[in-house]
């Protein structure tokens, strides 16, 4: 019996399942004929008019997802405003373009086991960037220097800033805040509300150490985000508490030197310092940041103690 | 093909009192600063810490702690004392190819009226002090965070005592900033 397959429908079908959340070895009918696959692909002007009814709205719906009613800040005619994702002013602020090399970035995993190469994802639009994480669940495959290097917009680094699984000694956007002439409107208040989620996460971290609570360095905190935004910040505990007070010390410095360039002299329009503020003092992060200050304190103190035991105990 | 496994015993041992470490010590300074007179200082300190379940004895106000552990602090000298008593016997894992040297050695030490010498139980020893260091840790913790809060009640009570002294007590407020807590007290003369 003679079978007829389509790389493209076999593509597409590959898609969906990814989409559903079988992103290890989905279950493909006829996958077992992949050998017979050419490793390169020339898509039909079909399927890319195909592919792009496919990405888009999966992309829109993400954001939507991803943001809920968060409200961002743009502006309009000079004066600060506010809009979330269920305003027509957010969509018509954003731009996103999508090509075909997302498909062949897909097809190339597709077909990985008989090749063996991994799809070169840097091959890609930004859109087509986060097409492939959200099919891959996996954000940290492109990072915040090539998001900039490629022009990505605003909308697509605040995703990331969002779906980053974070280590202990490194944020991956904190490099945008080193920039802050280069972000843009919306993006700063989100970030000041992401940066008091992720200090509430190290806190709870350092509070569990000084209470010498952490036993196994793979248990994973979840912290609920901010209100209006429904997507929480991972990151795993640790029972080393150097690094995090490092990497968090350097973070808050880089926060409050940007907070304040974006008050003074980085202002967008002529008010928005007072946004800016206003996220501030209700994002919670003064209070972390003093949270954080209280409990290096309580570690080292700590510390010190037992130091001190250990130098001098005396036994008779 | 038949398989040999290691079997280790668990033989108990009795350290003699020469040979025993007796306890381990560790000692803290706190500082009682003099609002008022040092008497009513201490006595007021004395009260704290009788609230939270310490208890008068002749060396100090103890710390209520499981038997074996004290922790005691001298109210004229504010010097707290931690002590940790160490065991009298333990138990040391012997390898069952080698329990034939052990019994050896300790017939030896018994026809000699000697002290057995054994390695095992001087590495047991060592990990019985590495335990102890490990709780007097955890005391001296636990002490310096309950004496702490003592002083801190002790000293918002002799504040506004002593305001009283000087005045009407109109209003008394308490913030905490950071690590820094302060006491406002308003005092009409």
């Amino acid at each position: 019996m003679k079978i007829q397959l389509y790389p493209e429908d076999l593509l597409l079908e590959y898609t969906e399942k990814l989409l559903e959340g079988e992103t290890t070895n989905p279950d493909i009918k006829y996958s077992g004929y992949f050998d017979a696959f050419p490793p390169e692909i020339d898509f039909s002007e079909e399927f890319c008019e195909k592919w792009q009814q496919v990405i888009e709205p999966v992309v829109k719906k993400f954001i939507c997802d991803s943001f809920a009613f968060y409200p961002f800040l743009f502006e309009s005619d000079g004066y600060t405003r506010k809009y979330s994702v269920t305003d027509v002013e957010f969509w018509e602020s954003i731009d996103i373009s999508f090509s075909q090399r997302s498909a062949l970035r897909l097809y190339e995993r597709m077909i990985s086991d008989k090749t063996k190469q991994l799809p070169d994802y840097i091959l890609s639009l930004p859109g087509d960037a986060v097409f492939l994480s959200i099919a891959t669940t996996n954000f940290n495959l492109y990072s915040f220097p090539w998001l900039e290097k490629n022009k990505a917009n605003w909308v697509i680094k605040a995703l990331y800033a969002t779906w980053n699984f974070l280590n202990t000694d490194e944020i991956p956007w904190e490099g945008l805040l080193a920039k802050p002439k280069t972000v843009e409107l919306p993006l700063r208040g989100y970030l000041i509300d992401r940066a008091a989620v992720y200090m509430r996460c190290v806190n709870y971290i350092l509070e569990r150490i000084a209470e010498k609570q952490v036993t196994q360095r793979s248990e994973l905190k979840k912290i609920s985000a901010m209100p209006g935004c429904g997507v929480p910040l991972k990151l795993y505990l640790t029972r080393n508490p150097d690094k995090i007070i490092k990497s968090s010390n350097k973070f808050i410095k880089m926060l409050e030197k940007a907070v304040s360039y974006w008050t003074a002299e980085g202002m967008c329009a002529l008010d928005d310092d007072r946004f800016i503020n206003g996220v501030f003092n209700s994002s919670g992060i003064k209070e972390e940041l003093k949270g954080f200050d209280e409990v290096v304190t309580k570690i080292s103190d700590t510390n010190r103690l037992e130091e001190r035991v250990d130098e001098s105990v005396v036994f008779s | 093909m038949s398989r040999s496994y290691s079997v280790s015993l668990s033989v108990g041992v009795t350290i003699p009192e020469g040979e025993r470490l007796k306890e381990g010590r560790f000692d803290m300074d706190f500082t009682l600063l003099e609002i008022l007179s040092p008497d009513r200082m201490k006595s007021i300190l004395k009260e704290k810490l009788l609230e939270k379940g310490f208890e008068e004895t002749p060396e100090g106000m103890a710390m209520p702690l499981n038997d074996g552990q004290q922790a005691v602090l001298d109210l004229d000298s504010m010097e707290m004392q931690v002590k940790v008593n160490m065991p009298e016997k333990c138990n040391i894992l012997v390898e069952g190819l080698l329990l034939e040297e052990f019994q050896e050695s300790l017939a030896r030490a018994r026809q000699e009226g000697n002290v057995m010498q054994n390695q095992r139980v001087a590495q047991q020893m060592e990990i019985e002090k590495n335990r102890a260091v490990n709780v007097l840790k955890q005391i001296a913790l636990k002490a310096k965070k309950e004496v702490n809060l003592a002083l801190k009640e002790t000293y918002r009570e002799a504040i506004k005592e002593k305001a009283a002294s000087m005045g009407n007590v109109e209003n008394v407020s308490e913030s905490k900033e950071g690590n820094t807590y302060r006491i406002r007290v308003e005092v009409s003369a």
